[in-house]
């Protein structure tokens, strides 16, 4: 009963999502303004009805009614209730439901906010908002079935069922009978990063929507002038910031519950939710070319449409976390729609766009390659080319297989060897770029301001060439150290440092010397009235101590694997503290708070240079109902380090255990600038009333300025 | 890379309007590029399972047999064509196949003398756990490694067990997915021989 | 008599000696240490789980993980160099065992053509500079004083100030 109701809330939702955007497009064109609000209610409406539906779902899931193909698909009795809420987006089906949601209120949001200021784009918003949300919709509303029958009668058998297949493909499905129990939901989802991660990983995917529908609302009405850019920016920086939360998040939950040290394995998942992120960060920064220059405008909106592509494209493959692969895209006729959703707005954006180019004429050219317009071509230049290499590693088994017949993995090495690089050079350009002013300089003033960073960064380099420590470090057996790209990239990390701390030197002294107000509230000031760019400048602080961890991780880690007997005791050598010794004391049953979970885990005594800091418990738990085990790392967390052990096995009753240890060096500085990161983000978005009435005077003093430039 | 040529326009200087040829000319190049990526990702994720096999010629196979009065034999597809052959793919650490191993085996036994050949293909094992398997469930048909897992690739398989049955034209008249009961093992293997009788 | 004698004692010393010969060929993997976890696990990070996504055969649980960990040990112990072992897996298995694709054939592609489409896009971006810049001296825009960008940001914060003064 209260599945249909669910259903046909969601029938309802896909029906006014198709109806505002044919209202909001017809009202458009033939100004009719009754049509136009209609749509604008038809929005509301959408994002209320899909509220009923998701709170439906909600219930359905708590009451175990098992009869729903989803609620058997994703809950089982055992589960404690929480989880139970959080299955909403733990399959296929709900998680697609759960995006839907979000997207209408991300459009509800952006149609009454935008309602004001502008008016004019408004309606060719809600269109595309509309359509795209339309078309998940109809993912999960079963209303592609439909076309089976049409398409066996020509023949088409393979798509007729695929389409048939898609009936059963909603979350209020109900099964013939009752199953007295349901599969209940992936462990490895049931941990609270994998509980965070989609709900902020959705936000950013259905936040980078939004810029899209204002790109095209501009360019079909011709209105490219500043006003879509302005309003743009920062949904596009909301988006990001929560795209960004998803991968670090998801990366924290990576390293805390798979169980094999790492964070980032390169795999399809994690790429679909990166490839968007390096398109948008690229857009981000040409954006603010534009809006200085007015150059770039053919570019940002590719930018804009590749981003709003690989987003489609990416909630397909990242739509539950659990682990897929390319290929699981054809499994069912989900992906071929997606495919063909994907090919058909990509291609009208392109064809809009040739129809526009007109009137996104260039309004200055590049006046020196001493400038920041050049320099954040080449960072732009940066980031399309690792996405390129990301999308590539990503798409080649299936072009291999395609071409040769013999399907090829690309594992990490890949990824590793060739994005290091570039990232490597995209670290120096976000270090040059702050000294360069717009248009151009002279070389002699920017060689004045190059000279602390450039001496501090060589000094580091140089030094972590000599240092013994560090060469003796390479030579032992199992450690991935290379000493010149190592020296070299921590070189280029305290050079981009010491321009960031310059910048706020410089800005912190030219406040001290004007206002006479004390540094510490003249630093104050200049981030409070300046957030944008300072909180850039966090945000790269925060990108160089990610880069820190990340480079520690992949050079500095050490492992090992040993099976102890009770009693005995491996060591392992950590290249930035002392020697660990890991001591097994035994093995003990433990109780976790849900029912369905049996823990066993081993204790284990540290020391490190002989001192004891502690017992760590690395245990493995068993999921009784999937039948399924899961390892549950033990951390010894340092600023510089941390021991990280699993309990990769035991044998008769726990008498020699196997255990697998890393020292992960570094690895913190990861997460707290991930933190920095984010703060900075914030900073750059939250907008102010200062900032408000300081946009005013900028206005009217660009006003002069261009006066004063005639 | 397709977005790269996108801006390209961007060339045009703001004092002369993009000549119409011209841009033309760039927005095939775009569609063209972008066609081909899409084209070839819609080609690449094509469902490409064992079960549309099923009707086609068998792709062609070879082992070297490991097991038992085989050992060292050659068995590929050219040499057995004439004979009804039922190829399984199966591997050591796989729990449905030794579910199956023994009513392969038993039928293997029973219709041997009536021509059909049992290929065993073992895919994705050690030869030492492989050899175990087979010892363990007393299998005697040949058996070998499916080296390069060419023929797990050229069969289209998307897990094991999968079992597939080749009449004497070399076509696939069946793609078992997962364990096969005996029941429906003889009643295909009846069905089968019995059609090739009727077909002089 | 003798001659049986003789013949049995040559054939003694004959046989003595082979197998001597062959214990002494087999010396090495006799003596040859049983390979540790780590140096397993050094030539097992180098291969992808063929029955999962995304990992290699060192953290894979699976059975046939352990398997393949197992023949590693052993082909280790007959005093196999690293990339002999990969090898071998590759022609046994096939080549998407390798975490990466082989340097031959189209293979090669996976490097080649992310390598020319960077060179494409600094091609392009090389040109574009090179034009714009060309054209905008055309242009004659006045020189702008080296100093304006300090200058510009001290009045900047001095607007800034009176606008929050205000």
């Amino acid at each position: 009963m209260a599945a249909d109701l669910g259903y046909v809330a969601l029938l309802l939702a896909f029906v006014l999502s198709i109806f505002a955007a044919l209202a909001a497009w017809w009202g458009e064109r033939r100004h009719i303004i009754e049509l136009v609000l209609s749509a604008r209610n038809g929005v509301l409406a959408v994002a209320g009805s899909l509220t009923l539906a998701v709170f439906i779902e909600l219930l359905l899931l708590l009451n175990h009614d098992f009869r729903v193909m989803y609620v058997a698909q994703v809950t089982n009795r055992a589960m404690p209730a929480f989880f139970k809420l959080t299955a909403l987006w733990g399959g296929q089906a709900g998680s697609l439901l759960f995006w839907s949601w979000l997207m209408a209120l991300f459009a509800t949001a952006a149609v009454l906010s935008g309602w004001q200021r502008t008016r004019t784009l408004i309606p060719k918003v809600i269109v595309v908002t509309q359509l795209t949300l339309a078309f998940f919709l109809s993912l999960i509303s079963g209303v592609w079935a439909l076309l089976a029958s049409p398409l066996k009668a020509l023949g088409m058998t393979t798509g007729a069922e695929l389409m048939a297949e898609m009936e059963t493909f909603t979350p209020f499905y109900q099964l013939g009978l009752t199953p007295a129990d349901g599969n209940g939901l992936n462990p490895l989802l049931r941990h609270w990063g994998m509980i965070i991660h989609p709900p902020l990983l959705y936000l950013g995917f259905v936040g980078f929507v939004i810029p899209f529908a204002f790109a095209v609302a501009a360019l079909s009405t011709r209105q490219t002038g500043d006003l879509w850019i302005r309003v743009i920016r920062r949904w596009t920086l909301v988006a990001w910031l929560f795209l960004s939360m998803g991968l670090l998040v998801g990366m924290w939950w990576a390293y805390g519950v798979l169980g094999w040290g790492g964070y980032w394995g390169w795999d399809p998942v994690e790429n679909a939710a990166l490839m968007p992120w390096l398109t948008g960060t690229a857009f981000l920064h040409s954006v603010i070319i534009q809006e200085r220059r007015g150059m770039f405008k053919v570019w940002n909106m590719v930018l804009v449409m590749i981003t709003y592509s690989l987003v489609i494209f990416g909630t397909f493959l990242t739509r539950s976390g659990v682990v897929s692969s390319v290929h699981a895209f054809a499994q069912s006729g989900v992906g071929p729609l997606f495919l063909g959703f994907v090919a058909a707005t990509f291609v009208a954006s392109v064809l809009l766009l040739f129809a526009r180019l007109d009137s996104l004429r260039s309004e200055n050219m590049l006046d020196s390659l001493v400038s920041r317009e050049a320099i954040f071509l080449l960072n732009n230049l940066l980031f399309l080319a690792i996405f390129f290499v990301t999308f590539w590693g990503t798409i080649f088994p299936v072009v291999s297989e395609l071409f040769s017949g013999q399907k090829a993995i690309v594992g990490p090495p890949f990824f590793n060897r060739v994005n290091g690089p570039l990232f490597a050079l995209l670290v120096l350009t976000m270090g040059i770029a702050p000294l360069m002013p717009w248009r151009r300089t002279s070389l002699g003033k920017l060689a004045r301001l190059l000279v602390w960073p450039v001496l501090a960064g060589l000094v580091t380099t140089l030094g972590l060439l000599v240092v013994p420590t560090l060469r003796q470090f390479a030579t032992l057996p199992g450690t991935s150290l290379r000493i010149v790209p190592v020296s070299t990239f921590y070189g280029l990390l305290v050079f981009t440092l010491v321009v960031i701390g310059q910048e706020f030197w410089r800005g912190v002294r030219a406040r001290h010397r004007v206002t006479k107000e004390s540094y510490l509230s003249a630093l104050s000031n200049l981030v409070q009235y300046n957030r944008r760019r300072y909180g850039g400048y966090l945000v790269h602080l925060g990108v160089v101590m990610i880069a820190l961890g990340v480079i520690g991780t992949n050079f500095f880690k050490v492992e090992t694997q040993r099976n102890l007997a009770q009693g005995e005791s491996l060591t392992i050598i950590s290249p930035l503290t002392g020697t660990y010794r890991v001591t097994y004391e035994g093995l003990i049953s433990a109780s976790v708070a849900a029912e369905d979970v049996r823990r066993t885990a081993a204790v284990l005594k540290i020391t490190r240079g002989g001192q004891f800091i502690g017992l760590l418990q690395p245990a493995q738990d068993f999921f009784i109902a999937q039948e399924q085990a899961m390892t549950i790392p033990a951390m010894y967390h340092s600023l510089a380090e941390d021991l990280y052990i699993i309990l990769a096995g035991w044998e008769n009753g726990g008498a020699t255990a196997t255990f697998k240890a890393y020292v992960e060096p570094l690895v913190n500085w990861l997460w707290v600038g991930g933190l920095v990161f984010i703060f900075g983000t914030a900073v750059a978005v939250w907008p102010t009333q200062a900032e408000k009435r300081r946009a005013a005077v900028a206005a009217s003093a660009s006003g002069h300025a261009v006066a004063a430039r005639s | 890379m397709a977005g790269m040529t996108a801006g390209n326009p961007l060339t045009s200087s703001p004092a002369r309007p993009h000549p119409a040829g011209q841009r033309l000319i760039w927005l095939i190049v775009v569609l063209a590029l972008v066609g081909t990526l899409l084209g070839l990702l819609a080609l690449g994720l094509q469902p490409r399972t064992s079960a549309t096999l099923q009707g086609k010629p068998a792709p062609p196979f070879e082992i070297a047999a490991i097991n038992g009065e085989f050992v060292g034999q050659r068995f590929s597809s050219a040499d057995l064509r004439g004979h009804v052959v039922v190829l399984n793919i199966w591997a050591s650490w796989c729990i449905e196949c030794a579910r199956e191993a023994s009513i392969l085996e038993r039928a293997w036994r029973a219709y041997r003398p009536r021509g059909v050949w049992f290929i065993g293909v073992d895919y994705l094992d050690t030869d030492t756990a492989a050899l175990a398997y087979l010892k363990r469930f007393e299998i005697t048909y040949p058996n070998g490694a499916d080296i390069g897992s060419r023929i797990y690739q050229a069969y289209r398989a998307t897990g094991v067990p999968e079992t597939f049955f080749i009449d004497h034209d070399g076509i696939v008249q069946h793609v078992q997915i997962g364990p096969i009961g005996q029941a429906q093992l003889h009643a295909l293997l009846d069905r089968l021989l019995t059609k090739d009788v009727s077909q002089p | 008599m003798y001659e049986v004698l003789r013949t049995g004692f040559r054939y003694l010393v004959f046989s003595t000696f082979l197998l001597m010969l062959a214990l002494a060929w087999d010396v090495p993997s006799v003596l040859a240490q049983t390979p540790s976890p780590d140096e397993i696990n050094r030539v097992a990070k180098q291969l992808s789980c063929p029955t999962c996504t995304g990992i290699n055969v060192a953290d894979c649980p699976t059975e046939t993980c352990a398997q393949w960990r197992a023949k590693i040990g052993e082909l280790l112990a007959a005093g196999k160099t690293d990339q002999e072992i990969l090898e071998y897996f590759a022609a046994r298995y096939g080549d998407h065992v390798l975490q990466v694709p082989p340097t031959r054939g189209f293979f090669l592609s996976v490097w080649v053509v992310p390598i020319l489409a960077i060179l494409a896009g600094l091609g392009m971006l090389g040109y574009l500079m090179h034009r714009w810049t060309k054209l905008s001296a055309r242009k004659e825009i006045p020189a702008i004083p080296s100093d304006i960008a300090e200058d510009e940001y001290i009045r900047r914060v001095q607007q800034e100030l009176d606008a929050w003064r205000e």
